[in-house]
C-alpha cells in the first residue's frame, strides 16, 4: 500500500477494531438481509414463470359434455386456436380415512405421454398409469394421507365409487399448492375413467395462436368459440380463463418478497448508520489529528477522502463478507418456497445485475451516509481544530436539558452526570436512538401485524355464523336433507341454501371466468357480513346482487349500482349489485333465496346446508362430518363436499403464520442492527470520555460508581428508544398491516395490537443496553488514573 | 521596496475573539517586519496573544483587520484550501505537543507533508525523510510508533516532518514547554542550527532566559508589542 493516507486509514479502523468489527458486522448482517431477498426474489420469479411456462398453460379452458375427435380436429382448424387438448375433468372426492371425504379434481387424460397443453411430469412410481390407477399429485399426498401403493376410494358425483391404486406420484405446476387449497389432484386413464360408468371427455385445452399473452385477446377467441360450440348444440358448462403467462400465485409472491425488500433494505440503511457513527466518532477523536493534517499541508477534500476511504474499505468487507452470505440463505429461502408453492427450482443462478446492485448499494451507502459527517468534520479550521476540547462550544449550563434537569435540584450528582452524558452528541444520539427505534418499531410491528391478521380472520370467520358446510352434486329437496341431518348428534341448527354457479357477460359478449352464487333464506341470520359498501339484501330483493370484495377486485370497472348481466345455466340474467361485503375465499355473490331458486326452477330445493354444531374443535367437526357422511350416503343423496369453517380458520391462521414469521425475521434483523449501533455508541462515548474518567477516579468515583454511570447511560438511551419505537410502531402497524391485507386478502386488516410484544421489546432493549454497556464500563474501570489522563 | 526586503510583513493586524463572555482582543495593531534567515523568539506571558500571533504568521488563523504578507503572498486573502497548499510549501510547524500521527511510524510521519503537497517525487520521499531522521539522530528509530518514544525524541521527529517539504520558514509554539531542561537545550540548538542553514525561525515562548542569545526578542503585553530587539537593532542600522 503506497498511499500513506490508505495506510493511516486502514490502521485507525484497526486501532478501533471492536467498533470497526461491530460497524462491519452490523453492515454484513444488513447486507446479508438485502442480498438474501433481492436474490431470492430473482430465482424465484424467474423459476416461477419458468416453471409455468414449461408446462404450456392452457389460454383457456372449456368445460362442456361430451367432446368427441371430430371436434377436436375442427377446434385444431379453428382461427386464432394453436393448439388442442382434451381432457376430462370431474369434481370428485376421495376417502382419506373412515367417513372422512376430500375434494379431488380428478383429471383424465387421453395419453399421458404425448401431453402438450398443462403438461404434468412423473415424480415418482409407474408411469404412464395403467386402468385401476391414480397418480396423486405431489403436493397432494399430506391431503390424502396415502402413500404409493396404496388403495383408495374415489367417488364420482352421480356415479358408483371405486377403490383406485395409487400408482405413483406426479407434479403439476400449473395447479395452486393442493394443501394450501385443501383438497387433491388426482391424474386416471379413461380406461379408469370407464370403471365409473363414464366415457366421455369434457374438458377442451386450448391455446391462441397469436397474442398468447392479450387476456382481452384470448377471451375474444375463446367467445368465438364457444358461439361456434353452441350452434353445434355443445352446452357451455364453464370457462376458465387464467392470467396468460402467470402462475396463480405469482402476484403474491412478488408483492411479498417485495415487502421483504423493503425490510431487507431498511436494514442495510440503519446498518450504515452504524459506519455514520463509528467515522464521525474517529473523526471527533482525531480532531487534533486533522488539525495537524491541515497545518502540515493537507487539503479539505484530501480529508474528507481519507475518511470517506475509511467507510468504502467497512462497506468493501460487508459486501464480501455478506453477498455470499445472503446468496446461500437465498438459495435456501428459494428452496423452501418453491417447496411449498410446488415448483421446481432448475436454474438457480442470480442474474449478473442483481450482483451489480447489491455491490453498488453495499459500497455506496456507507460512503453515501458518511458524507455529511465526514465533510463537517474535515472543513474544520486549524485552529478550531487544535483547541478543540470535546465539548460542543454552544454547550452552556442553560442547554434545554440543563434547564431540565434542573427542575429536580434532588437528583443525585452521578445520575446527573450519566443523563447529561447521553445527551453530550446530540447527533450522534439521535442517530443511535432513531436506528434502536426503529428496529423496535419494525419488530413490534411484525407481532401486531400478526395479531391484525387473526383479528380479520377471525372476523371473516364470525361472519358466516356456521361451523360445517355441506354441498351437493344436485340440488335436493329441504324435506330429505331434514330428515338426515336432524338425526345426527351433535348438530343444533341447520339451513338449506340454494347456490349457482356463474359468469358475468361483458359488454363485448364475452364470458368471465365462473364464480358462485350463494342464496340464503331471506332473514338468515347464518351470515352477517361486514358491508363495506352498499347495503345488505333485503327480503324484498328480487335480481339484487350482494358481492365480496374479492370479486369486486377481479372486476375493477364494477360499482354499487351497477347493473350486470350473468349467464346462469342457460340462462342469461340481469341483477344489480346494491352491496359489497367483506369476505376471504374466491369471488363470491349472494343473492335472495327465493329469487335465485325460482329463477333456476328450483324452488323447494336446496343445494347447500349451513349447520351449525354443538362444540367448536377440529375433533367435533370430523365427528359430525364422518356421521353426516355415512347418513347421507345411507340415504342415498350425493355430497359434493363437507367444509369445516374452523379448520378453514386455522388453515388460514398457519399459512399466514409463516409469512408473519418471516416477517418478524426481517425485523430481527434490524434489532440486531439496533443493538450493534448501541454498543458501538456506548463503547465511543466511554473512550472519548476517557481523561473525564481517570479524573472521577482521582476525586473519588469506585468501580461501581463508573458501572452505574455508564450503564445508567445505556438504559436511559434504551428506554427513550423504546418510547419512540413504540409511539412509531402504531402507524407503521396499520401501514403494512394494510399493505399486507391488500397483498393477501384485498382487502385492508383490522387493525389490532399485540401487548405481549411492547413488553418483549422493552424486555429486550433493557437487555440490549445493559449488556451494549457493561463491556465498555468494565473496561473503562480497569484503566488506571495515570493511563486515563496522559490520554489523548 | 520595502516589502522585498523582509519575508514576512504583518501591517496593523488586529485579532479579536467573540465569545459568550465578551469580545476578547488578543492583537491590538501589530506592526512586525522579518527578514529572512532571522531567528525570531516571540515571548509573553500566558494571554500575552503570542500563540495569536504566530498563528497568523503560519496562517492558521485569520486577522480580524490588517495585513499579513509572508513570503511574497497576502496570506490573509488565501481561502482555506489555498492557505493549506501554501503553508504546507512555505511554512514547517512544530507543536508544543509534537502531534505525531499516533498510527503512522516514525518516518511515516516525516513523509506525510511530502504526500500531501506532492513536493518530491514518490520515489524520492523516504530517502529524504531518512536524511532528515539522520540530521537528528533518529534513524534507529524510524520503523517505531510515536507511543514508544520518550517526549523528546517525539519532538525531534515533529522537527524532521516541519522541514518535510523544505519550507523557508519554521514556526514553532512552545516547542519546549513539554520537555526537560536537558533535552529542551537539545531542542533548541536544533532550532539555532535551522537558523544558521539560513531558514526564517519564529518560536514562542514564555520564558524570557530560554532562547539562544543571538535571536531577536519580541515581547508581547495584552496583545501590543512591548519590546523587540529587532526593531532597536534596525533603528541603530538606520542610524
Amino acid at each position: 500500500m503506497r498511499s500513506l493516507r490508505w495506510k493511516k486509514v486502514v490502521r485507525d479502523l484497526w486501532i478501533n477494531r471492536s467498533r470497526s468489527l461491530l460497524a462491519v458486522l452490523a453492515m454484513t448482517v444488513g447486507m446479508i438481509g438485502v442480498s438474501a431477498v433481492l436474490c431470492a426474489y430473482s430465482i424465484l420469479v424467474r423459476e416461477l414463470d419458468a416453471n409455468y411456462m414449461r408446462t404450456n398453460p392452457a389460454s383457456a379452458t372449456i368445460v362442456t359434455e361430451a367432446v368427441n375427435d371430430d371436434l377436436v380436429k375442427a377446434l385444431q382448424r379453428f382461427p386464432g386456436i394453436g393448439s388442442v387438448e382434451i381432457r376430462g375433468f370431474f369434481e370428485a372426492r376421495i376417502l382419506v380415512s373412515e367417513d372422512e371425504w376430500k375434494t379431488l379434481f380428478l383429471f383424465v387424460v387421453d395419453d399421458f405421454s404425448a401431453m402438450r397443453i398443462n403438461k404434468s411430469k412423473p415424480e415418482e412410481g409407474r408411469w404412464p398409469p395403467q386402468t385401476s390407477d391414480i397418480l396423486i399429485e405431489r403436493a397432494a399426498m399430506q391431503v390424502v394421507k396415502k402413500r404409493i401403493g396404496e388403495d383408495v376410494v374415489v367417488r364420482l358425483p352421480g356415479a358408483s365409487q371405486r377403490e383406485l391404486h395409487i400408482a405413483g406420484t406426479i407434479h403439476d405446476p400449473a395447479q395452486a399448492p393442493a394443501w394450501m387449497e385443501g383438497l387433491a389432484y388426482g391424474y386416471v386413464t379413461r380406461d379408469t375413467l370407464n370403471l365409473f360408468g363414464k366415457t366421455a371427455l369434457n374438458e377442451i385445452l386450448l391455446t391462441v395462436s397469436d397474442r398468447p399473452f392479450d387476456k382481452t385477446h384470448i377471451r375474444t377467441t375463446v367467445k368465438s368459440v364457444t358461439n361456434w360450440m353452441e350452434k353445434l348444440g355443445y352446452r357451455i358448462k364453464r370457462i376458465d380463463i387464467p392470467e396468460p403467462g402467470q402462475h396463480p400465485h405469482q402476484t403474491q409472491l412478488k408483492a411479498l418478497l417485495f415487502l421483504l425488500q423493503a425490510f431487507g433494505g431498511l436494514s442495510f440503511v440503519l446498518s450504515t448508520i452504524l459506519v455514520v457513527t463509528l467515522i464521525g466518532a474517529i473523526m471527533a477523536q482525531q480532531v487534533r489529528q486533522i488539525g495537524v493534517m491541515k497545518a502540515i499541508g493537507a487539503r479539505t477534500f484530501q480529508m474528507a477522502g481519507m475518511y470517506l476511504g475509511g467507510a468504502l474499505l467497512l462497506g468493501i468487507v460487508a459486501v464480501v463478507v455478506g453477498l455470499p452470505a445472503g446468496l446461500a440463505v437465498a438459495r435456501g429461502y428459494a428452496g423452501f418456497a418453491a417447496k411449498m408453492l410446488n415448483f421446481e427450482i432448475v436454474d438457480a443462478t442470480v442474474p449478473l445485475w442483481t450482483y451489480a446492485v447489491l455491490v453498488l448499494i453495499g459500497l455506496l451507502t456507507p460512503v453515501l451516509s458518511s458524507s455529511y459527517p465526514v465533510y463537517k468534520g474535515s472543513r474544520i479550521s486549524v485552529r478550531q481544530a487544535i483547541t478543540d476540547y470535546g465539548i460542543p462550544a454552544d454547550q452552556t449550563a442553560n442547554g434545554l436539558l440543563n434547564r431540565a434537569f434542573a427542575l429536580f435540584p434532588r437528583l443525585p450528582r452521578p445520575l446527573l452526570l450519566s443523563l447529561r452524558n447521553t445527551f453530550r452528541r446530540r447527533g450522534r444520539i439521535l442517530l443511535t436512538l432513531g436506528t434502536l427505534a426503529i428496529g423496535g418499531a419494525m419488530f413490534i410491528t411484525a407481532l401486531n401485524v400478526g395479531a391484525s391478521i387473526k383479528k380479520t380472520i377471525r372476523g371473516f370467520q364470525a361472519a358466516m355464523r356456521y361451523d360445517l358446510k355441506v354441498s351437493f352434486t344436485q340440488p335436493v329437496t329441504l324435506s330429505s336433507v331434514e330428515a338426515v341431518v336432524g338425526n345426527v348428534p351433535g348438530v343444533t341448527r341447520f339451513e338449506g341454501w340454494s347456490q349457482a354457479r356463474a359468469s358475468l357477460i361483458y359488454e363485448d359478449g364475452t364470458d368471465g371466468n365462473e364464480f358462485t352464487i350463494m342464496a340464503p333464506p331471506s332473514g338468515t341470520d347464518l351470515v352477517r357480513p361486514r358491508v363495506v359498501e352498499g347495503r345488505m339484501l333485503s327480503s324484498e330483493d328480487r335480481g339484487a346482487l350482494m358481492v365480496n370484495h374479492i370479486f369486486m377486485y377481479r372486476e375493477p370497472h364494477l360499482n354499487v349500482g351497477d347493473d350486470v348481466i350473468l349467464r346462469i345455466g342457460t340462462q342469461k340474467t340481469k341483477f344489480r349489485i346494491v352491496g359489497v361485503i367483506r369476505q376471504i375465499g374466491p369471488p363470491t355473490a349472494f343473492a335472495n333465496g327465493s329469487y335465485l331458486a325460482g329463477l333456476m326452477n328450483q324452488k323447494g330445493l336446496v343445494k347447500t346446508l349451513p349447520i351449525v354444531t354443538k362444540e367448536r374443535s377440529t375433533d367435533a367437526h370430523l365427528t359430525v362430518t364422518r356421521q353426516l357422511e355415512r347418513a347421507f350416503t345411507e340415504a342415498g343423496i350425493d355430497v359434493q363436499e363437507t367444509v369445516s369453517t374452523y379448520d378453514i380458520q386455522k388453515i388460514l391462521e398457519d399459512h399466514f403464520l409463516v409469512l408473519t414469521m418471516l416477517l418478524l425475521f426481517m425485523s430481527i434483523l434490524i434489532v440486531i442492527v439496533g443493538g450493534l449501533g448501541l454498543t458501538t455508541t456506548m463503547s465511543i462515548q466511554v473512550i472519548e470520555r476517557t481523561r473525564e474518567i481517570g479524573v472521577m477516579r482521582a476525586i473519588g468515583a469506585s468501580s461501581h460508581n463508573l458501572l452505574k454511570i455508564i450503564s445508567i447511560e445505556g438504559l436511559v438511551i434504551g428506554i427513550v428508544s423504546w418510547i419512540l419505537a413504540v409511539i412509531l410502531a402504531l402507524p407503521i402497524s396499520k401501514y403494512v398491516g394494510d399493505l399486507f391485507g391488500m397483498i393477501f386478502l384485498r382487502t385492508t386488516l383490522d387493525f389490532a395490537v399485540s401487548p405481549v410484544a411492547f413488553l418483549l421489546w422493552l424486555g429486550v432493549v433493557i437487555v440490549f443496553s445493559l449488556l451494549a454497556s457493561f463491556f465498555p464500563a468494565r473496561n473503562a474501570t480497569r484503566l488506571t488514573v495515570r493511563e486515563t489522563l496522559v490520554y489523548e | 521596496m520595502e516589502q522585498q526586503a523582509y519575508l514576512i510583513l504583518i501591517k496593523q493586524v488586529t485579532k479579536t475573539f467573540e465569545s459568550k463572555a465578551g469580545v476578547f482582543t488578543a492583537l491590538r495593531q501589530v506592526n512586525l517586519d522579518i527578514k529572512g534567515g532571522e531567528f525570531v523568539t516571540i515571548i509573553g506571558k500566558s494571554g500575552s496573544g503570542k500563540s495569536t500571533l504566530l498563528n497568523i504568521v503560519a496562517g492558521i488563523d485569520r486577522p480580524t483587520s490588517g495585513e499579513v504578507i509572508v513570503s511574497g503572498t497576502s496570506v490573509h486573502t488565501l481561502n482555506e484550501s489555498q492557505t493549506a497548499v501554501w503553508r504546507g510549501k512555505t511554512i514547517g510547524v512544530v507543536f508544543q505537543f509534537f502531534q505525531l500521527l499516533p498510527t503512522l511510524t516514525v518516518i511515516e510521519n516525516v513523509m506525510l507533508p511530502m504526500d500531501f503537497c506532492r513536493t518530491y517525487p514518490f520515489q524520492e520521499r523516504q530517502p529524504r525523510a531518512m536524511k532528515l531522521l539522520e540530521r537528528v539522530g533518529m534513524t534507529e528509530h524510524a520503523g517505531k510508533l510515536p507511543s514508544t518514544l520518550s517526549g523528546g525524541e517525539q519532538q525531534r521527529v515533529a522537527f524532521c516532518r516541519a522541514l518535510a517539504n523544505d519550507p523557508p520558514i519554521i514556526v514553532a509554539d512552545e516547542p519546549t514547554g513539554n520537555l526537560d531542561s536537558q533535552t529542551a537545550e537539545k531542542v533548541m540548538g536544533l532550532f539555532g542550527g535551522l537558523a544558521r542553514d539560513g531558514k526564517t525561525v519564529i518560536m514562542v515562548t514564555h520564558e524570557r532566559n530560554n532562547t539562544p542569545g543571538a535571536a531577536r526578542k519580541i515581547v508581547l503585553n495584552d496583545g501590543a508589542i512591548m519590546s523587540d530587539t529587532g526593531a532597536s537593532n534596525r533603528r541603530e542600522e538606520h542610524a
